[in-house]
C-alpha cells in the first residue's frame, strides 16, 4: 500500500495532496534545493498530526514539518522523500492576554501578523527575523530565529514560555506554562526551541510579550573603515547603551549597494552602520545624542538621524537593498553563511575574512548584525571558483572558532551545515543530542538527517570525505 | 513543452527563472496565496512549476494550466522580490507557450479577433454586447450598473456588471479639439473601457484637458492596448495591436504627450511595448511612445501644475473621498503620489486614507470572470477597507477596478460612489455632465 493510500482514509480529500504539481511545490525551501516528497498533508488539528505520525511509524515513512518554507539551511526540505506536513492552516492567534503579557498562538501565524496584532494593543513581540513578513512562528521557534533587535531583546528562545507539541510517536504533550517562573521537570520547552523539527511538531505556543516602547530613533553613519565601525560598537557598549539594532555593511557591501541604488555615498566610505535606539522618549533622545557623538569621535564621514517612520524607512533602504544588490552581480551561486563571533571580535574576523577571500581569489561580501556579532558572509564565486569558495568558507569557520564564535547564529544547521557541527560541539555533546533524538523518535521518522551528519566526523574515511554534500546555499538573507 | 517551445520560453524568461532564490517573500503579498495558503498559487510555486516544465520534468497538465491562470498579474510579488524577478513576464510567457501548444479556447479567440480587426469590428463587438445586455440584465436605479434577469454564464445573481454605452465615446467625437493654445497639443488614448463602458471618464478627461488650455487630438486609428491578449498569452494579437498603436499615436503629432486614463493601457505603453517589438524602427517608436505616455494624473500634476489646477477648483468636493491604487498604475507605473495630490486639491480637508490602498481589488482584467469565488474573496478585503475608511466616495485610476469596486460596494450595501480620479477633479473644476 502506498503512503497516500494509507493516509487518505483518515483525512478529507483537500488535506492530502499527491499530484505532481503539488509535490513539486513542496519540494524546496529557501536553500533553493529540491527533493520530491511522496505526499503533502495539511493537518487541521493536533489529532490530525497524531494520525499522520501513527501512519508514518507504521509504514516507516518520514515526516517533514513545514511552515513558510523560508528556512536558509534546509530544515523543511523533504530530503528523504516522505510526507511534508504543511502547518499554514494553523494560523489563529488564540489569545492576547494583556494582564499576563502573553500571547497564545498557533504555529502557522506569520511573525509580522503577530507583531501587528500585539502592537495594536500597545504590546511588543521583539523577535524580527528578516523573513518576518512571511515566516511563521512555528518555523521561528523550530529554528530559534534571531533578527535585528536581538542586540537588546534577544532571540525567539527568550520569548517562548510553553508549547503544545505532537511527539514523533503521535502523543500530544504540553510543556511550560503562562507562568514566568516554572521549574517543574526538565525544561522541554527550551529543548524544543531550535530543534529544527526533529523532536516534535509544534501545534501551539505561549509567547512572552513586552510593553511597546514609546519611541524609536534611527541613525546611519558611514566610516572610512570597518575598524572605525567596530570601535564605534565597542564604545557604545562601553558607555552602557544597548541599542535595539546595530547593523553594518562592510566596504564590499557598501560598494554593491551604492552601485545598485546610485546613492553616491561619500567617497572613501569603507563601512556603513545603522543604529536604532528605542525606549522612553527622553531616554531615546539622550541615547541617540550619545551614539551620534561616539560615531563622530570615531571618524564617521556622514551621520543622519531620522525619527519619522518615513525618514527611518529611507535610512533603512541601504541596509534592505544589500541582497538585491548582490544578486545584481550575478554570481553562479551565492554561498550565504551566518557566522557569529563575540561582538568585540567583528573587526578581527572581518580582517581574517578579507585575507581568506584574497587567498582563494573569491569575492566575499559581509554585512549583518554588528551589535550581536552575527555576520552574513556572502561568498560570490564565478563559475570556475566554486570549489575555492567552499574551501574559503571552511577556513573562515576555523577562524570563527578560534575567536570563540559559532558556525550559525540564527539560520540553524539543517542540511547545509551538518558536516561542520563537530567544529563547535564536542563528541560527547553530539552523542548526547543523538541519544535524545533516539529516545524521542526511535524509528527516526521525524525530519531525519537534519542537524547531524549521516557519518560523524570521527568515522570519516577518505572516500566518505569525497562524497560529502556541498554546502552551497543559494539563499538570501536581508 | 516541445523543444522549440522550451527554447523560446527559456529565451524569453530563462534569466528571470534563474533569479528566483525561493526565499518565499512573495507569500507575504500574493492575494491568491493569502486566501488559499497553497504553494502552487504563489509566485515561487509557479516559478518552480515553470522550471520543471521547461526542464521536461512536468508535462502541460490541466493542474499546471490552472495554477498558471490563477494569477492576477497584480505585480505585488514583483514589488516585494529582493531579487527583482519579473514574475509577470514568466507567467505571461508560460501562458503563451500554453497557447502555442493547446490553442486558445474559442470565445477568447473570437474576442481577440474582434479587438485586432479594427474599429468597425470592435464597434460591432461592443455594440452587440450592449444590445445583449439590455435583454439579459435589468438596470439598477441611480447607478450605471446592471443585474442579470436570467441566468447568464459567469455572472452571479447579485453581481453588478457595468452597462455598455449604446454609443461609444469615440463615435460621438471628432478627432481634434483645439484650445486657446494650439502649440500644446496632447493625444488622448481612450482605451476600450473609457470608450465603450465608462464614456463619462473620457468626457471628463477631454473637458479637463481643454479647460487647462490643451488642444486634444483623438486618433481614430487607435486600437485596444493589447493588455487582455497579453495576459491570456496571445502574443500574436499583442504584437499586431502594439504595432498599430505605435503608428496611430505617432501619425499626426509625433512629439505630443499621450494621455491615458486606464492603468493597463499606460502600463502596456510604458513597460511592455518596448520589449515587444523587434529591434529597429518600431523599437525606437516604442521607446519614444513609452517616454511620452502619461497617466492623466501624472500629466495634470507634472505638466499642468498644482498651482494652476488649484486656481480652477470652484466646486470643491465636500464628501469624504478616498483612493484605491490600481495595481498597474501603482506598481506597474510607479504612479501613486499624483492621484492623491489631485484628490487633496479637489477635496480639501476631506480626502481620507484607505487601509491597504495598494492591495489588489481582485478583478485582474478577466481573472474575475473565470475565478469568480476567489475574486470575490479578495474583493471582500477591499470593501471592508472602504467601510473602515468612512469614505462616501472612492476614486481610482482604472476603469476595470471601478467595475470591481462597484460590485463589492453594492454587494455589501455600502453607500459609496465610485469614480475615476479625473471625474472627481473635473467636477471640482466645475464640469457638468452633459447628455451622454
Amino acid at each position: 500500500m502506498s503512503i497516500v493510500q494509507a493516509l487518505t482514509p483518515h483525512f478529507h480529500p483537500d488535506q492530502v495532496l499527491c499530484a505532481e504539481e503539488d509535490l513539486l511545490c513542496y519540494a524546496y525551501d529557501a536553500t533553493g534545493k529540491s527533493f520530491m516528497p511522496k505526499a503533502v498533508v495539511f493537518p487541521r488539528n493536533p489529532e490530525d498530526i497524531s494520525k499522520v505520525m501513527q501512519v508514518a511509524n507504521e509504514h516507516r515513512v518520514c515526516v517533514v514539518p513545514r511552515g513558510a518554507g523560508s528556512g536558509m539551511t534546509g530544515g523543511s526540505l523533504p530530503e528523504s522523500g516522505g510526507i511534508v506536513l504543511v502547518m499554514t492552516r494553523f494560523d489563529h492567534i488564540v489569545e492576547i492576554d494583556t494582564e499576563n503579557l502573553v500571547a497564545v498562538v498557533e504555529p502557522g501565524v506569520v511573525t509580522s501578523q503577530l507583531h501587528k496584532a500585539v502592537e495594536a494593543q500597545g504590546l511588543f513581540y521583539p523577535p524580527d527575523p528578516a523573513s518576518m513578513n512571511f515566516s511563521t512562528i512555528g518555523g521561528n521557534i523550530a529554528e530559534n530565529s534571531g533578527g535585528m533587535r536581538a542586540v537588546k531583546y534577544g532571540t525567539t528562545k527568550d520569548y517562548v514560555l510553553g508549547l503544545e507539541v505532537v511527539l514523533p510517536n503521535g502523543e500530544i504533550i504540553h510543556t511550560g506554562s503562562k507562568c514566568l517562573k516554572d521549574v517543574v521537570g526538565y525544561n522541554l520547552t527550551q529543548l524544543l526551541v531550535g530543534s529544527e523539527g526533529t523532536l516534535g511538531i509544534i501545534t501551539k505556543a505561549i509567547l512572552k510579550l513586552l510593553p511597546l516602547p514609546e519611541a524609536k530613533k534611527t541613525l546611519t553613519a558611514t566610516f572610512p573603515s570597518i575598524l572605525d565601525a567596530g570601535k564605534t560598537v565597542s564604545e557604545i557598549t562601553r558607555r552602557k547603551i544597548i541599542p535595539t539594532t546595530m547593523e553594518f555593511l562592510d566596504r564590499h557591501a557598501v560598494w554593491c549597494v551604492d552601485q545598485y541604488l546610485q546613492i553616491g555615498l561619500a567617497s572613501g566610505a569603507g563601512a556603513f552602520m545603522l543604529i536604532e535606539v528605542d525606549g522612553d522618549l527622553d531616554q531615546v533622545e539622550k541615547n541617540i545624542e550619545k551614539v551620534h557623538a561616539v560615531c563622530a569621535d570615531n571618524n564617521a564621514l556622514d551621520i543622519q538621524v531620522a525619527e519619522t517612520p518615513e525618514g527611518q524607512n529611507e535610512l533603512w533602504r541601504m541596509r534592505r537593498s544589500v541582497s538585491a544588490s548582490l544578486a545584481h552581480l550575478k554570481p553562479v551561486v551565492k554561498i550565504n553563511e551566518d557566522i557569529v563571533v563575540p561582538r568585540a571580535s567583528i573587526p578581527t574576523i572581518i580582517k581574517h575574512i578579507e585575507d581568506v577571500g584574497e587567498k582563494y581569489r573569491v569575492q566575499i561580501v559581509n554585512f549583518g548584525h554588528a551589535g550581536d556579532g552575527n555576520i552574513h558572509l556572502n561568498v560570490l564565486p564565478q563559475a570556475e571558483q566554486v570549489d575555492a569558495a567552499h574551501q574559503a568558507v571552511e577556513e573562515v569557520f576555523d577562524w570563527v572558532i578560534e575567536l570563540g564564535g559559532r558556525i550559525s547564529g540564527e539560520h540553524g544547521i539543517g542540511t547545509s551545515k551538518r558536516e561542520y557541527i563537530h567544529k563547535n560541539l564536542d563528541t560527547g555533546a553530539i552523542a548526547a543530542m543523538q541519544a535524545i533524538k533516539k529516545a524521542w523518535d526511535p524509528n527516526n521518522i521525524l525530519n531525519p538527517g537534519k542537524i547531524f551528519p549521516e557519518v560523524l566526523p570521527w568515522e570519516y574515511t577518505s572516500s566518505t570525505l569525497d562524497q560529502r554534500v556541498n554546502i552551497s546555499v543559494a539563499g538570501i538573507c536581508l | 513543452m516541445t523543444d522549440k517551445d522550451t527554447a523560446l520560453f527559456l529565451e524569453q524568461v530563462g534569466d528571470e527563472l534563474k533569479k528566483c532564490v525561493k526565499c518565499g517573500a512573495c507569500q507575504s503579498v500574493c492575494p491568491i496565496y493569502l486566501e488559499t495558503k497553497q504553494e502552487k498559487y504563489v509566485a515561487r510555486g509557479k516559478i518552480a512549476l515553470s522550471q520543471a516544465a521547461s526542464e521536461g520534468r512536468l508535462p502541460y497538465t490541466d493542474e499546471f494550466d490552472s495554477a498558471l491562470h490563477n494569477c492576477l498579474l497584480c505585480l505585488s510579488c514583483v514589488e516585494v522580490c529582493s531579487s527583482n524577478v519579473r514574475v509577470d513576464k514568466i507567467i505571461t510567457a508560460a501562458r503563451s507557450s500554453l497557447v502555442r501548444e493547446k490553442g486558445l479556447p474559442w470565445p477568447k479567440r473570437m474576442a481577440f479577433q474582434a479587438l485586432r480587426s479594427g474599429r468597425w469590428a470592435q464597434n460591432m463587438f461592443f455594440r452587440s454586447g450592449s444590445i445583449a445586455q439590455t435583454m439579459l440584465f435589468h438596470r439598477l436605479p441611480k447607478t450605471s450598473g446592471l443585474r442579470r434577469r436570467f441566468p447568464v454564464p459567469g455572472v452571479d445573481k447579485d453581481q453588478v456588471v457595468p452597462r455598455l454605452a449604446t454609443r461609444s465615446f469615440r463615435s460621438r467625437h471628432g478627432s481634434y479639439y483645439p484650445a486657446g493654445d494650439t502649440t500644446q497639443t496632447v493625444i488622448f488614448f481612450t482605451g476600450c473601457s473609457a470608450n465603450y463602458v465608462f464614456p463619462r471618464i473620457a468626457e471628463a478627461t477631454l473637458w479637463t484637458l481643454g479647460h487647462v488650455g490643451r488642444s486634444v487630438h483623438i486618433p481614430a486609428a487607435q486600437m485596444c492596448c493589447g493588455a487582455p491578449a497579453e495576459c491570456h498569452g496571445d502574443q500574436d494579437t499583442v504584437h499586431e495591436l502594439a504595432r498599430k498603436n505605435l503608428y496611430a499615436l505617432a501619425e499626426k503629432y509625433p512629439q505630443a504627450p499621450v494621455i491615458v486614463v486606464c492603468s493597463s493601457g499606460g502600463y502596456m505603453f510604458k513597460r511592455m511595448y518596448p520589449g515587444l517589438v523587434h529591434p529597429g524602427e518600431e523599437n525606437r517608436m516604442a521607446a519614444d511612445l513609452a517616454a511620452r505616455t502619461y497617466d492623466i494624473s501624472e500629466y495634470l500634476v507634472h505638466k499642468v501644475g498644482l498651482d494652476l489646477l488649484g486656481a480652477q477648483i470652484i466646486n470643491p468636493v465636500q464628501i469624504p473621498t478616498t483612493y484605491h491604487d490600481p495595481c498597474h498604475l501603482n506598481r506597474g507605473q510607479g504612479v501613486h503620489v499624483e492621484p492623491r495630490k489631485l484628490l487633496d486639491l479637489a477635496c480639501p480637508g476631506c480626502s481620507v486614507p484607505l487601509p491597504d490602498a495598494d492591495r489588489c481589488c481582485g478583478l485582474g482584467g478577466t481573472y474575475g470572470l473565470n475565478h469568480r469565488d476567489m475574486s470575490k474573496a479578495i474583493l471582500e478585503h477591499k470593501t471592508q477597507a472602504i467601510k473602515e475608511s468612512g469614505a462616501g466616495q472612492i476614486a481610482t485610476g482604472c476603469p476595470a477596478c471601478m467595475i470591481q469596486l462597484r460590485d463589492g460596494i453594492s454587494r455589501t450595501g455600502l453607500k459609496v460612489e465610485v469614480k475615476h480620479t479625473v471625474e472627481v477633479v473635473a467636477e471640482a473644476m466645475g464640469w457638468k455632465e452633459t447628455n451622454l
